[in-house]
């Protein structure tokens, strides 16, 4: 049936490609061709008989698209998700996750009770406990440990925010764990928000300007599969004659549709930023007004790229110069151009000074804070989550902050320029391992699966072995809370009211979200903070419940949380040129193209290269041993981050963890086609199934991250380099060798089959 | 207004999300099996010296002459004033026939319970006011609803094909659907 399908497919296109049409690719296009948009009806969602629909907003990733819920009436069953029309930044759309995400409360997987371990550790034998018991004894057991070991004994370690609360945060601060952070944060967002901090003096992201920009570089993501909002915007921004240049070095479905790509060598992106800024700079591309006003250290970036021209560029990204220069000039030539990156800056070997080289494109061109670039977002009527008052970084005793681990050699991590202060994972994971320099004996995870998502997946599980306590609070029995001693039934996204405001990808509104179902006694992680807060001996500093906290944030507006659920949202357009009024907020009160911040706190003032993994560039060849160059960054709409393997719908899209190969080297190795592959590095290997496609290079292969057990692509990265200041794990560009796996066996991954 | 009505498919806005097809099994109500709109992709290719990859929704093309309701021999098919086809559940006896007939592959028969299952356009959005499912959730705004009086004006002159009330739009592909039967 389905080959049927495919054959009526690759009929219907053909191969005739239309030569006076911008194809996309490698062949580069004109920005100002293309037809008109697509007329774009919004419709209506209307219920049924027997139905009410909840007005909500989806947190299945941070897109936090507006969905309304379908509820009926009579049983209070979640009948169905849709986007919502009346939405002004979605206009209706949803993404493959939010629509099936029904299943968070249907699942039969989903924790309903706190738990007691009642077996040995791991062996699955639970016991029913009461909220006040699990919660009794969590407080208890960190209280012990803390009188024990000192608080930097007692870890407090969190998953992606999404949903879930900075409370958490507070929580961890006002107990004072010194050693407290997340899977994610140097290797997410973190390298982008110390970057915009030195650079632009912002507090927050910068965000594209996509509906009036004219060109969209997007950096090493996939908006198509990642961020559907932003997606519907470059398509739209495409449509209308914008150009589009996508930096992967995968054919992604982004990619597909560029008028440019550059199919970089993984881990290279600082040399391809410098290269263009070399042309850009070189050819008098830049934006002479803005940078002689509102920048300082012109003139060192002129000498510090002066050697880094497009044939050097070539040499060690694989990026053909011309490529590199068409690209450049594009870019800087077509005004307004926004940049779009994502996660893959944060996870190169050089994190922050990748993120570096690529934002000073935007400030030498003058493509900061203009209609159509990229803008800085801080304020918005509402309270943020996402300061250090919030947090209540003053709640940690300033002597204990130095006994962070990782403190000493990752200030922009650590310290006080990182938005939440954190410790360094990888060193505290090793500090349990060995209780070298301290014992850490208990730890506390709220939503992260910590055994799949930290890199160097077999040192962690032989860390957390080693754990007195732990107490695990989230949706789903994961590998993490198999191992706890408590085990906490968090509520999804549909089960709690919550008051989104996510700067970082939906800037120009403010949600309220709303509660639609309810599962078991699963509770909120406000609710389940503020409880523990007050059993820690800290409920001072906390608020009753989570009503009390949204109250208190949505106050600014004017409102209270009750009136702005009825509001649903606030929408506030973005603000450009602030810095006219009130210039940038570094210290010399412009963008700092060299950074002042940077060489206070020891790491490069201006972006150099540096190879990933092994050697120098002129011996980027991968050794005999491991001839493959290896990213985890192969992402799919259905899954986000270590989720939703246990939906049905969604696992029916992508059954199987991939692992993309050129079909030429598969061929050398013996491989087929979806035949079972070892990725091997020194370090580790994991097992997962070959995806043959053209869009790679012959030497690279792309791992899909997220998978549970043998699967788990964090098996094979390792803790022997990190990127300076601010200590990310390089997952892009390390050494591999593949060869062709047996059927895994007891693999979790392939537990749930669609 | 006819009441007549066509999906449009912008093929060079497709980028291959899959929201049309969780879109269209949550209206449906179905679970794993069956996929009335399913993305098939080519894959990257090689054409004219370049790389492409490119994505098609498929799903019933509602056609002018459908092979399945000529095939059913339980009078279960239908077309409808609107111009789809469509199929009344409580005559279909599950025999397969129209699913064997339907020369692209979009008509099947779930395991439960057992009887065919295809896109309806979704019948009943459009009577409350709303879109298919699948346009409203598109992630690229690659398809939309289009009343029949609208359509030349909605195609603008570009390339497109149909055998039905689904038409296919590209630039970017000239000679679209060249290999395939057209309609009437």
């Amino acid at each position: 049936m389905s080959e049927q399908r495919r054959q009526f497919a690759l009929r219907l296109l053909g191969e005739q490609l239309n030569p006076a049409h911008r194809h996309a690719a490698v062949s580069g296009g004109d920005p100002e061709g293309g037809p008109p948009p697509a007329a774009t009806p919004r419709g209506r969602s209307t219920s049924r008989p027997g139905e009410r629909i909840v007005r909500s907003a989806c947190y299945s990733c941070n897109m936090c698209c507006e969905v309304l819920v379908f509820v009926d009436t009579a049983t209070g069953r979640v009948l169905r998700v849709e986007g919502d029309p009346d939405s002004p930044v979605t206009r209706g759309l949803l993404c493959t996750k939010g629509l099936a995400s029904r299943d968070l409360v249907d699942n039969s997987g989903r924790l309903r009770h706190p738990l007691k371990r009642a077996g040995k550790r791991g062996e699955g034998k639970w016991e029913r406990i009461s909220w006040d018991e699990a919660l009794d004894t969590i407080a208890q057991q960190l209280l012990r440990h803390r009188e024990a070991y000192g608080p930097q004994g007692v870890a407090f370690l969190q998953g992606t925010i999404r949903g879930w609360s900075r409370v958490y945060s507070r929580l961890a601060n006002a107990f004072g764990a010194v050693n407290h952070g997340a899977a994610g944060w140097a290797q997410c967002l973190w390298p982008r928000l110390v970057d915009n901090t030195v650079t632009f003096g912002a507090t927050y992201t910068e965000v594209p300007d996509f509906e009036n920009t004219r060109c969209t570089l997007v950096w090493g993501t996939n908006p198509a599969a990642t961020w559907p909002t932003f997606a519907s915007q470059i398509m739209d921004a495409r449509q209308r004659g914008a150009g589009l240049i996508v930096v992967d070095p995968f054919l992604s479905e982004t990619a597909a549709k560029a008028d440019l790509w550059l199919q970089l060598r993984p881990g290279t992106d600082t040399a391809l930023a410098l290269a263009m800024l070399h042309v850009i700079i070189r050819e008098g591309l830049y934006d002479g007004d803005f940078v002689g006003k509102w920048t300082t250290g012109f003139d060192r970036l002129r000498e510090h790229v002066g050697t880094y021209t497009s044939e050097w560029g070539e040499a060690v990204t694989r990026v053909p110069a011309a490529l590199i220069g068409k690209a450049a000039r594009l870019y800087a030539d077509t005004k307004p151009a926004a940049i779009y990156r994502c996660v893959s800056l944060d996870m190169v070997h050089d994190s922050l000074q990748a993120c570096r080289a690529v934002s000073l494109l935007a400030a030498v061109t003058g493509n900061i804070g203009i209609p159509g670039g990229n803008v800085t977002v801080s304020q918005r009527g509402e309270t943020s989550q996402n300061s250090h008052a919030f947090i209540g970084y003053d709640l940690l005793p300033a002597d204990k902050i130095p006994l962070r681990r990782g403190f000493d050699r990752f200030p922009l991590l650590c310290d006080k320029l990182c938005p939440v202060p954190t410790a360094h994972m990888p060193t505290l994971w090793e500090t349990i391992a060995t209780d070298d320099p301290y014992p850490v004996k208990a730890a506390l995870i709220f939503g992260s699966n910590a055994v799949v998502s930290y890199s160097n997946t077999p040192r962690v599980e032989e860390a957390m072995a080693r754990l007195e306590f732990l107490a695990v609070c989230d949706l789903f029995m994961t590998p993490t809370a198999e191992l706890a001693d408590i085990v906490l039934p968090a509520s999804s996204w549909l089960e709690r009211d919550n008051l989104i405001s996510s700067f970082q990808v939906c800037p120009t509104t403010t949600i309220a979200q709303q509660k639609a179902a309810e599962v078991g006694e699963a509770r909120s992680d406000v609710d389940i903070c503020c409880q523990l807060a007050r059993k820690l001996g800290v409920g001072e500093h906390f608020w009753n419940d989570a009503a009390e906290l949204y109250d208190e944030l949505i106050k600014p507006a004017g409102m209270t949380f009750a009136e702005f659920k009825a509001r649903k949202r606030i929408h506030a357009p973005f603000v450009y040129r602030l810095y006219e009024k009130k210039g940038f907020n570094t210290p010399s009160g412009k963008v700092e193209l060299y950074s002042s911040l940077l060489e206070q706190n020891r790491c490069a003032p201006l972006p150099a290269y540096t190879e990933p993994d092994a050697g120098p560039a002129a011996a980027a060849k991968p050794t005999p041993e491991y001839p493959l160059i290896l990213t985890t960054g192969w992402r799919q709409s259905v899954y986000r981050h270590t989720e939703n393997r246990e939906n049905p719908l969604l696992r029916e899209i992508a059954p199987r963890p991939g692992l993309l190969i050129h079909p030429d080297t598969a061929g050398r190795l013996g491989i087929a086609a979806g035949d079972p592959v070892v990725v091997e590095t020194q370090t580790g290997s994991a097992e997962l199934y070959a995806a043959f496609t053209l869009g790679i290079h012959p030497d690279v292969v792309q791992a899909m991250p997220g998978w549970w057990g043998r699967a788990n692509i964090n098996r094979v990265t390792s803790w022997k380099h990190f990127s300076e200041g601010i200590g990310s794990v390089p997952m892009r560009g390390l050494l591999c060798r593949v060869r062709k796996g047996s059927e895994p066996r007891g693999s979790r991954a392939d537990e749930v089959t669609g | 207004m006819s009441g007549r009505v066509f999906l449009v498919i912008d093929l060079d806005r497709c980028w291959g999300c899959r929201a049309c097809e969780v879109a269209c099994k949550q209206e449906l109500g179905l679970g794993v099996g069956p996929r009335p709109m399913r993305v098939e992709e080519t894959g990257a290719r090689v054409l004219a010296g370049a790389l492409h990859r490119d994505f098609v929704p498929t799903l019933c093309q509602h056609c002018d002459r459908p092979a399945c309701l000529a095939a059913c021999p339980a009078e279960a098919i239908f077309r409808e004033e609107d111009g789809t086809v469509q199929l009344r559940a409580e005559a279909c006896t599950g025999c397969g026939a129209c699913a064997a007939a339907c020369p692209f592959g979009v008509v099947e028969v779930g395991p439960d319970p057992g009887l065919a299952v295809k896109c309806t356009l979704c019948r009943e959005r459009r009577r409350g006011g709303g879109l298919p499912s699948c346009a409203q959730h598109c992630i690229g705004r690659a398809i939309t609803l289009i009343d029949e009086e609208a359509l030349e004006a909605a195609l603008g002159g570009r390339g497109h094909w149909r055998t039905g009330r689904v038409v296919y739009l590209s630039d970017k592909y000239s000679g679209l659907g060249a290999g395939l039967p057209g309609p009437a």
